[in-house]
C-alpha cells in the first residue's frame, strides 16, 4: 500500500528526473529534494507560523500571569487556555498538523532515494518492480550512472587527494555544518534560561549534527547529497520567511533572547 | 518531528546495508558459502560446520559472491572492496587483494595459475595464486557475474549492456557486443556460443569467435534468469513464472512450463532433468521434455536455482528459516545449514 501509493511514484518520479538530466543522478537527487520541499512549502509556512503563535503564548505575561493563578486547578486552567487561544486566533493544531503530514513524506523520499540508488542484484530487480513499465524503458536506465562530481553515490563519499594517504569525507563535514547551521538558525528564543524545551533543543543542537555527520560518513553518499540539499533548502525556507535569527551564528550572542509579543487582546 | 525523523532514518538504514543471495561452490568434500557476514565451510555428507571466516564479524563487511576454490584456498569477496583467500583446510587469511574500490558481486573463477575477479567499480582484475595483479580489464559499468572461460578466451557479461571477450593472458579485448540492456547473470557456453539474459528482456546467441548475435528471443514480460545450455537446449525461465526450453541453434520453442512465480537465476541441469528456482521458494524439477519430476516449497526468497556438488543440489535460501538445503536428484532433503546466530 505504502509502496504502490508513494514510494513507487516517487520513484518513478526521481527516475524520470534522472533520465531528462543526462542521466545524471547527483542532479535527480537535488532537484527532487526541491521539487518536494516545493510541493510541502505551504505545510512548513503553516507549521512555522502555528509554532510561531504558540512561542509567543509561552512568552506573553498575560498567558503568565493566566498560568500562575490557576496553577493549582487543572481543569481551570486548561479551560483558560482554550479561551487564550479563541481570543488570539490561535489553533494548537496548526503546527502538528502540517507536521504529521510531511513526516511521511520525507520518509518516503529518503525511502525512494535509497531504493533508487540500487547499487546490488537483489536492489535492483526491487527497482525494476517499481519502475512503471508503460512510462519508462527500464533497460534504458539501467545500470543507473551513480558517479557525481567525484562520489559514487551507491558508495561512502571520501575525497581522495594525490598527496594525502587517506580520503576526506567533505560530504559529511559538510552535513555536519549545515546540521549545526541549520538547527542555530531556526532555533526559536526563549525568555526563561531554565526552559527544558530550550535545554534540550540546545543539547540536539549539539548531538543531532555529529550524528547526521555519522550517517552521512557510513550510509550511501547519494543519501549524503540529499541530506546536505535538505539542510541548505530547510535554511532557505526559513530565511524567506523571516524565521532565521542570523545572530545565533555569532559567537559571544546570547541566543535566549525574548521577542517583543504584543498581549493585546482581540475586542 | 527532527527525532522522530532522525530515528526513522536510522532505524531505514538497515535497507541500506548490501544484500544478495548465498553463494555458494563445493568440492568432493565440503560446501562453501558466502553469505551475510560470514563464509562457511560445510561438510558435504551431513552439513556439519567446518570452519567459518571471519571469527570475529564484522557489520560492514558482507559476502554474497560465489567463493572460488583453488585447491589450496577458498577466494571469496566481499562487500567492502576486498578479495580474500582463506586456506581451505582451516579458513585462516593466506592473503587478501585490496585493489578494488567497490563491492565483490560476482564470484571470482580460478583457471590454471590466474584469479579472475570480477568488481562493481568496473574492473576485472586478473590475479595470479598469490594475489598479485596481473591486468586488469574495465568496462564501461558495474561487472556482478562469474566469467566465463573457453581456450584462453574470457567472456564477461556486464551491466554496461556489453558482452566482451578477453584474452586470458593479456587482458586484451578480443570483441565486445552491445546486447542492448544489462546483464545480471553470467553468461552460459557452448562450444562455439554464447547465451545471456538481458534486462532488455531478451535471450542472445552470440557467436563466441567473433560477437556475432546468432539469434535473439524477445520476452513480453521481464528476464531475471541466466539461460543455462544442455545437449542442444537452452533453459531459462521468465518473472511470470513461465519456463522455457529452446533451441540452442535457432531459439525457435521446445516446451514451455508454467511455474507461477519468479523463475530465479540459474537452473541446475542434473543427469535426467533440470530443476528451476522461483523467487517465493518453489523448487520445480523437469526432465528434458518438461514433464515435471518432482517440485518442493522451501521458506524464504530463492534468486537463484541450485548449485550442483558432487551429486548433491546445494540450495541458497535469503530471509528463510535455513540458508542452505540439499537435496539429492530425486528431491530429497538430505541435510540443512542455519548459521549460529
Amino acid at each position: 500500500m505504502w509502496d504502490a501509493i508513494i514510494i513507487t511514484p516517487f520513484i518513478n518520479v526521481i527516475l524520470f528526473i534522472y533520465s531528462i538530466v543526462g542521466k545524471n543522478f547527483g542532479i535527480a537527487i537535488i532537484l527532487f529534494t526541491i521539487l518536494i520541499r516545493l510541493i510541502t512549502h505551504p505545510l512548513m509556512v503553516k507549521q512555522i507560523k502555528g509554532a510561531q503563535g504558540m512561542q509567543n503564548m509561552q512568552q506573553d505575561e498575560e498567558w503568565k500571569k493566566v498560568q500562575e493563578k490557576y496553577k493549582g486547578d487543572k481543569e481551570k486552567l486548561a479551560q483558560e487556555q482554550m479561551k487564550y487561544y479563541k481570543e488570539k486566533g490561535i489553533n494548537p493544531f496548526a503546527s502538528c498538523l502540517p507536521t504529521l503530514i510531511q513526516f511521511p513524506i520525507i520518509i518516503a523520499l529518503y525511502q525512494s532515494i535509497i531504493a533508487a540508488l540500487a547499487a546490488t542484484p537483489v536492489e535492483v530487480l526491487n527497482l525494476v518492480r517499481h519502475v512503471y513499465a508503460d512510462f519508462m524503458d527500464v533497460s534504458s536506465i539501467i545500470p543507473l550512472n551513480s558517479q557525481f562530481l567525484w562520489m559514487d553515490l551507491g558508495q561512502p563519499e571520501r575525497l581522495n587527494l594525490p598527496f594525502l594517504s587517506f580520503g576526506i569525507p567533505i560530504l559529511a563535514i559538510l552535513v555536519v555544518i549545515s546540521t549545526y547551521v541549520q538547527s542555530k538558525l531556526i532555533q526559536p528564543p526563549s525568555s526563561n534560561p531554565k526552559d527544558q524545551t530550550a535545554m534540550m533543543g540546545n543539547m540536539m543542537n549539539i548531538y543531532m549534527p555529529f550524528f547526521m555527520g555519522y550517517l552521512a560518513l557510513t550510509l550511501a553518499s547519494g543519501l549524503s547529497l540529499y541530506f546536505l540539499v535538505s539542510n541548505l533548502l530547510g535554511i532557505a525556507q526559513y530565511a524567506l520567511l523571516g524565521k532565521v535569527n542570523w545572530k545565533n551564528l555569532l559567537p559571544g550572542t546570547k541566543t535566549n533572547k525574548p521577542v517583543a509579543v504584543s498581549t493585546k487582546r482581540k475586542k | 518531528m527532527f527525532v522522530m525523523l532522525t530515528l526513522s532514518l536510522s532505524a531505514c538504514s538497515g535497507a541500506l546495508n548490501a544484500s544478495g543471495w548465498p553463494g555458494i561452490s563445493g568440492d568432493e568434500d565440503s560446501v562453501y558459502v558466502a553469505y551475510a557476514n560470514q563464509v562457511y565451510a560445510l561438510r558435504l555428507k551431513d552439513g556439519s560446520l567446518n570452519w567459518r571466516y571471519p571469527e570475529k564479524v564484522e557489520a560492514a563487511r558482507t559476502y554474497y559472491a560465489n567463493p572460488a576454490i583453488n585447491g589450496s584456498n577458498v577466494i571469496v569477496g566481499d562487500y567492502k572492496n576486498t578479495l580474500s583467500a582463506l586456506n581451505i583446510e582451516t579458513g585462516i587469511e593466506t592473503w587478501t587483494f585490496e585493489g578494488a574500490s567497490n563491492r565483490y558481486i560476482g564470484g571470482a573463477l580460478v583457471v590454471g595459475d590466474t584469479i579472475l575477479a570480477p568488481n562493481a567499480d568496473h574492473n576485472l582484475y586478473a590475479l595470479d595464486l598469490n594475489g598479485n595483479l596481473k591486468w586488469k580489464f574495465t568496462a564501461n559499468h558495474a561487472l556482478w557475474s562469474t566469467p566465463v572461460v573457453h581456450e584462453d578466451v574470457v567472456y564477461l557479461s556486464s551491466m554496461d549492456h556489453y558482452l566482451y571477450a578477453i584474452n586470458i593472458k593479456s587482458g586484451q579485448s578480443i570483441w565486445e557486443v552491445d546486447m542492448g540492456g544489462a546483464i545480471v547473470y553470467s553468461p552460459s557456453f557452448d562450444t562455439d556460443t554464447i547465451f545471456v539474459a538481458t534486462l532488455a528482456n531478451e535471450v542472445i546467441a552470440v557467436n563466441a569467435t567473433n560477437g556475432a548475435i546468432i539469434w535473439k528471443n524477445k520476452s513480453e514480460v521481464g528476464l531475471w534468469s541466466q539461460p543455462v545450455y544442455n545437449e542442444g537446449v537452452v533453459y531459462y525461465g521468465d518473472t511470470a513464472g513461465k519456463i522455457i526450453a529452446v533451441s540452442a541453434t535457432d531459439g525457435s520453442a521446445r516446451w514451455d512450463y508454467v511455474m507461477g512465480e519468479m523463475v530465479s537465476g540459474a537452473p541446475a541441469v542434473m543427469p535426467d532433468g533440470v530443476v528451476f528456482a522461483g523467487e517465493n521458494g518453489k523448487l520445480v524439477a523437469l526432465d528434458f521434455n518438461g514433464n515435471i519430476l518432482w517440485t518442493r516449497s522451501i521458506t524464504g526468497k530463492l534468486y537463484t536455482g541450485p548449485v550442483i556438488v558432487d551429486g548433491l543440489l546445494v540450495l541458497g535460501i535469503s530471509q528463510g528459516e535455513e540458508v542452505i538445503k540439499a537435496y539429492d536428484f530425486n528431491g530429497n532433503e538430505i541435510w540443512k545449514f542455519t548459521p549460529e546466530k
